[in-house]
Order: structure tokens, then C-alpha cells, then sequence
């Protein structure tokens, strides 16, 4: 059939069968592969999600005692982690109380704070929300007098952000140094693929007692994390991903909550390229079970052919492998290149990225022209002060 | 097919450099070592040569020491940290790699070990009870440990103290040579003729800087943990008099908090381990400039809080 099997990364082998089949790989390994996978792991911010695994089935105790120590400091970061982003989401729930509409979690911060069993030992980096576009702009302000500061202060950036992207320039806490992603949409406004959020809006799910903090519904956490992982250009914890996204799956196929439901969610948010790939990587990589009529349809809807299908799924094989030198060469590098170059073009029309592009290119010489004009006025106030002294 | 065939050149090339990496027992870890230059790996060996060689599958960190692809690989040559192709550096002057190696080490060990609580401090030990010397750069706190080092106290780390998270709240040993800056170097050197020292590294970030190697009965109570006693933090003033005067438990607290690395991470459990090393020990403030006044009063600190146990 047309969709056949990727194959399985060999240089990864150990690593993906440890994720997938831990009773009997994590008794298989010998010291010197699991010196692989520890490395491996700790590149691909899996080290946390290993402990879990293994600690989940009592798995802990029978590895050599140099690895599991290994796992433990990374199941002590994630532990954090997910202290962290209870703390910041129930001080986000408390600051934006009087906005109108919900606040929706996404990403890493929805997994941590509704606990889903399966991603547990999860990295993250920063916090992601969902609001209704109308709020946005009191929440800017509630945030902002709560300690949240804009990052990306150029004229510039803030103007992108705030005309063609998704979200409002990224803030960041100046106490607590977490970063907070403000989202009113999940694809940028500029994207070819727009995606609508009312319909998001439409089946959230309540995660705290006072319901004022959301999640996405099951079917459409996967479609998000998909859209992110396989339109987005940067692979740098890709692994990681495709593991979250093999993880919701499992969730999704016990829950009685049946295939066909995801695909036709897929087709009416504009996302079955991304599901299906997502799909074929979950199954060929990871092992789960998908059914070969709902790959078939995805990829009808996704109107993947021949050439073009194989090529993408080459640059993807690529591109997701965890970033280590067992794993990356040239070839790697330049379809890790070619993806990113990709997701440009996916995230705006040609008219726009051109002139974004050079913008981008040129802008470091701008800056440090800015930079010396700015040095140079330092300067002189340094040189009145020197006088005062002198004359003093 | 260019899955298969990209793995096994990564795996040659990894195989290329395998043929030099030596794996070293550092304290609580193993580390394997592997430069694209012999001489840099022949002096980072010197400087840990008395640290037992570890022949196992497993180590757990696997440092490169490579001089970067391209023009800086010849004019003006550089040279780059990596561990498993992280760089958390930029590459510094190829004759800097022996300070380079050093800073790298710490970054691996306070961005992972996270079962310690690592702080920015020496800790140095006499009559199986130790003293932890935290202090920001400039302070005066390797030079004093180094000096008291040669006096006969055992050197248990000059950098990063580890302390264990449960209830013994024990330092563990790294014993990694001491670091010593500019004067600092020659001080020490013509004090303790018998010191053994690395090359020097002219002109880094932080000046010249030179390593003086851990001695060897140091070396060899490494898996020795200790108890600590004392929190000292040193103050070195050119024109200072010695003195030595308490310090309270709350401002202790919180210097050694703000002079940790991983306290953020550690969240509860690192309140309560330093609340726990706070609490059982002695806490002073020590102003110096006459390094023999120094040693005196700390060596007569030492019996004194002894003989009041």
C-alpha cells in the first residue's frame, strides 16, 4: 500500500525501544548501550520522562545503579518543572480572573497541570495560553502589572507578533524568570492553513476546581501538538514531541473516544497533514496501532501524493531524530534546514517573508549601529560628569 | 537506506575519537575525556593524574575537546567544549583549554547532579570535620584554600561543595585542582615550594589563571565523605587585620542560597538541607591579608570548636 513503512532509526534503536517496550528492552541493554541511551536521552530532554517510565513499573531497581542516578537528577528537574507550572498557571488563573473568556492551557503546561499520567517526567520551557482574541488586550495589562514584561521590545517585533502571528510577543516574569506565551489562535494569522478558534473554544475542558482554567478537548490537544511538531521548523526537541504526541494517542485510543472522531476533527480544523504525519511517524517509530483507512483518509483530505510524500517524510525521518552526534551529519543537517525554510513559507505568503527575512538579516547591523550611537551618548554623559568632578 | 548509512559514519567518527578519550574517577563521577590534541589531553591527564583511571562501559559525562572546523582551526586557533555536540560555551584561544576543560566540568556537574546541593564554595577539612568557605570571585577563597591546603588540611573541593540532600547532610569529595588567579599563583607558589601546579593560561577571562593539583593523600580519601562544621566566608582586604568574627544563621543562610546553583531546583528539599547545614554549624565572617595570620587563626579555630564538642 501507499503507505508504507518508515524505517525504524537504527541509531536510536535502543533509546525508542526503552520508551515503547521498557520491561524487556530496560532488561536487554547492556552497560555500554545504555551509556548511548543515557547520552541520547539527556540531548533529547527524555532523561525525566525515562525516570517515569521505569519508575511506573518498578523498573528503577533493576538497572545498573550508574544509570538510574541519571534518571533521577532528570526526574528532580521535571518534578520542578511541574511545581513551577502549577504555581505560575494558578497565578495566571488568579490574575486574569476578570477577563471574560477562558483561559485555555496548552502544550506542556495543560499535560502538567491536568497530570496526564502518560507524559509524566515532561521537560518544559515555557508556559502557553490560549485566549479569546477580545481579551487579549486587558489581559496584556493585568499581566503586565503582575510582573509579566514583554521580551521582544523592538518597534519591529512588536508589530510582527501583533499583525501576522498567533500570539503577543512572548513575556517574561522579572522576579520568577518564567516565560509566558499569550496565544489567541494556534497557527499564525499569516499561515496558508487557518484554523478557527472558536471551534477550539467550543469543546474545552475545565482542569481547576474554580473553572476559570482550561484545556483543550482530547482530540484537539493531539491535533495541536501535531500542527506544532510537523508545520513548525524547529526539530530541536522533536523526539521529545513525537514521543508527547505518541503518548496522547495511547490516552486517546483507551478513552472511548474512536479514530474516526480525530479524523474528521482533523479535517475540519485544516490539520490532517500534520495528523496524518504524526500519525505514520506514532506508528512506524513508536508502534502504535493506527488503522490503515484512517491514514488513508488523512492523507485524501491532506491531498499527499506520490513524490512530494516521500520526500516529506524523508526530511522528516531526518529531522526528528534527537540532536546528537550519533544521530546528525550533513544530510541531517540540511533537511533539518530545508524544514525550517519550509515552515516559513507555510507561516506566511512570499509578498510578506521576503521582506521579514531581510529585515532579520540585516537587523544585527542595525543594532550595533544603534548600539555605538547609543555608546557614544553614554560617553558623554560620562565625560560632563568627569568635568563636574574635576571642577568640584 | 541514508538512515542506515548516516549511522554508521556517526558512529565512525565517534569510534575516531574513542581511540584517545581516557575515563577518569572525579568524586561521585566518572568523566571520559577525548582531545583532537595530544598535548592538551597529556596536560589535562597531569592534572588529575593521581585520580584513578576508570575502564568501564559507563561514564557520566563524555567530554570533546576539539579545535573548531574552519578558519579558527588554523589562524588563530581556538578551541571548543562539547559534551554530546552541546557547546555550552563560546570556543576560547587554543591555550586556554585547560581552564576551558575545567569551567566545562563545572557546568556538567551543576547543571545535571541535581541529588546534591551544589554551591559555589571550597571546602577543605582537619580532623574529620570540615569547613566550607563560600565566596564570589575575588574574595580570596581559593587562595585561602589552597594555602591551607599545603598547611595539611584536606582538600575535599575547591569550586563546587556537594552536599548530600538527606539527613547526614555530608559533603562529598571532588578534590579537582584549585584554581588560582594572577598574584595568587606566585604567592602560593614560592610559599609551598612542594605544590604541584598545571601550565598557567595567560590572559583569560578572569586574568592568569593556573591549577594547583589536589595532593595525592587527598586524592586517595576521595570516597570519604565529611561533616560539616564550620561556614567561613573568607574576605580577603590589603590592608585588613585578621579577624574572625560571627556571623547570624539567617544571613549565612541566605549568601549560601544566593551562592548555589541548583537551590531553584531542588525547591523544598534544598531549603531543607541548607536549613540542616546551617543549622549545625558554625558560621563566621573572616577578614584577612596576611596569609599566615590566616592559616594561625583558622588552624587554632579549628581545635578550639572541637574542644567546646
Amino acid at each position: 500500500m501507499s503507505n508504507k513503512v518508515i524505517k525504524l532509526p537504527e541509531s536510536v534503536a535502543d533509546l525508542l525501544m526503552l520508551l515503547t517496550v521498557p520491561d524487556t528492552t530496560a532488561k536487554r541493554l547492556t552497560l555500554s548501550d545504555w551509556d548511548l541511551v543515557v547520552r541520547q536521552a539527556r540531548s533529547a530532554g527524555l532523561l525525566g520522562r525515562l525516570n517515569a517510565i521505569l519508575s511506573k513499573r518498578a523498573l528503577i531497581g533493576s538497572i545498573p545503579v550508574a544509570v538510574a542516578k541519571h534518571l533521577r537528577w532528570g526526574g528532580i528537574v521535571t518534578k520542578r518543572h511541574a511545581e513551577l507550572v502549577r504555581f505560575e498557571v494558578d497565578e495566571i488563573g488568579h490574575v486574569l480572573k476578570s477577563i471574560s473568556g477562558p483561559i485555555v492551557l496548552l502544550k506542556g503546561a495543560a499535560y502538567s497541570y491536568c497530570e496526564i499520567d502518560s507524559i509524566d517526567g515532561r521537560l518544559f520551557s515555557d508556559i502557553d495560553i490560549l485566549l479569546k482574541r477580545e481579551d487579549i488586550g486587558k489581559a496584556e495589562k493585568l499581566l503586565e502589572m503582575n510582573g509579566w514584561l514583554a521580551t521582544h521590545l523592538s518597534d519591529y517585533d512588536q508589530s510582527y507578533y501583533r499583525t501576522w502571528m498567533h500570539e503577543i510577543p512572548p513575556l517574561k516574569h522579572g522576579l520568577r524568570q518564567t516565560e509566558l506565551d499569550v496565544h489567541h489562535a494556534i497557527l499564525p494569522l499569516s499561515a496558508r492553513v487557518k484554523t478557527d478558534s472558536n471551534l477550539l473554544f467550543q469543546r474545552i475542558v475545565p482542569v481547576n476546581p474554580e473553572q476559570t482554567v482550561f484545556r483543550l478537548s482530547d482530540e484537539d490537544m493531539l491535533l495541536h501538538s501535531m500542527s506544532h511538531l510537523f508545520f513548525d521548523g524547529e526539530f530541536k526537541r522533536g523526539f521529545r514531541d513525537l514521543d508527547d504526541i505518541r503518548s496522547l494517542l495511547l490516552d486517546f485510543t483507551e478513552s472511548d473516544k474512536s479514530w474516526s472522531d480525530l479524523v474528521s476533527r482533523a479535517v475540519e480544523l485544516g490539520l490532517s497533514h500534520p495528523c496524518f504525519y504524526a500519525l505514520i511517524f506514532s506508528r512506524d517509530w513508536f508502534g502504535v496501532e493506527v488503522p490503515e483507512s484512517v491514514l488513508c483518509q488523512l492523507k485524501k483530505a491532506a491531498k499527499l501524493r506520490g513524490l512530494r510524500d516521500r520526500w516529506m517524510r524523508y526530511l522528516f525521518s531526518e529531522a526528528l531524530l534527537p540532536l546528537h552526534p550519533t544521530t546528525t551529519g550533513t544530510l541531517n543537517t540540511i533537511a533539518r534546514y530545508f524544514l525550517y525554510i519550509r515552515s516559513h513559507f507555510l507561516r506566511m505568503p512570499i509578498n510578506l517573508l521576503i521582506p521579514h527575512l531581510l529585515y532579520k538579516a540585516f537587523l544585527p547591523l542595525l543594532e550595533s549601529f544603534q548600539r555605538k550611537k547609543k555608546l557614544s551618548g553614554d560617553a558623554g554623559i560620562l565625560q560632563i560628569l568627569e568635568e563636574q568632578a574635576n571642577t568640584r | 537506506m541514508q538512515v542506515a548509512e548516516k549511522t554508521i559514519l556517526g558512529h565512525q567518527a565517534n569510534e575516531g575519537l574513542e581511540a584517545s578519550k581516557n575515563t577518569i574517577n572525579i568524586g561521585p563521577f566518572s568523566v571520559s575525556i577525548s582531545c583532537d590534541q595530544a598535548d592538551l589531553q597529556a596536560s589535562i591527564m597531569a592534572l588529575y593524574r593521581y585520580f584513578p583511571l576508570n575502564a568501564g562501559d559507563f561514564s557520566d559525562f563524555r567530554i570533546d575537546m576539539t579545535r573548531p572546523r574552519g578558519l579558527r582551526r588554523w589562524f588563530r586557533p581556538q578551541i571548543n567544549f562539547t559534551i554530546d555536540g552541546f557547546l555550552p560555551f563560546k570556543p576560547l584561544p587554543n591555550d586556554q583549554g585547560l581552564a576551558l576543560f575545567e569551567w566545562g566540568l563545572n557546568w556538567c556537574i551543576t547543571n545535571h547532579c541535581h541529588e546534591y546541593l551544589i554551591v559555589h564554595a571550597a571546602v577543605i577539612e582537619k580532623n574529620g570535620l570540615s569547613m566550607i568557605l563560600p565566596a564570589p570571585p575575588g574574595a580570596g577563597k581559593s587562595t585561602l584554600c589552597a594555602a591551607l591546603v599545603c598547611d595539611g588540611w584536606r582538600l575535599l573541593s575547591d569550586e563546587l561543595a556537594l552536599i548530600c540532600l538527606d539527613d547526614g547532610h555530608l559533603i562529598v569529595p571532588l578534590c579537582r585542582p584549585v584554581c588560582l588567579k594572577n598574584r595568587s599563583i606566585d604567592i602560593i607558589k614560592q610559599k609551598y615550594p612542594q605544590a604541584e601546579f598545571g601550565p598557567i593560561c595567560r590572559d583569560t577571562s578572569k586574568g592568569d589563571v593556573a591549577h594547583m593539583l589536589a595532593p595525592e593523600e587527598s586524592v586517595e580519601k576521595m570516597s570519604v565523605f565529611s561533616a560539616p562544621q564550620w561556614i567561613v566566608f573568607p574576605r580577603y582586604g590589603s590592608t585588613s587585620s585578621t579577624s574572625l568574627m560571627p556571623r547570624s544563621k539567617a544571613e549565612t543562610y541566605f549568601e549560601i542560597a544566593r551562592q548555589s546553583f541548583n537551590f531553584h531546583v531542588l525547591g523544598e528539599s534544598g531549603f531543607n538541607v541548607l536549613r540542616g547545614v546551617v543549622d549545625q554549624c558554625y558560621c563566621y565572617d573572616f577578614e584577612y591579608s596576611n596569609l599566615d595570620e590566616a592559616i594561625d587563626c583558622l588552624n587554632t579555630l579549628s581545635f578550639q570548636v572541637k574542644r567546646v564538642e
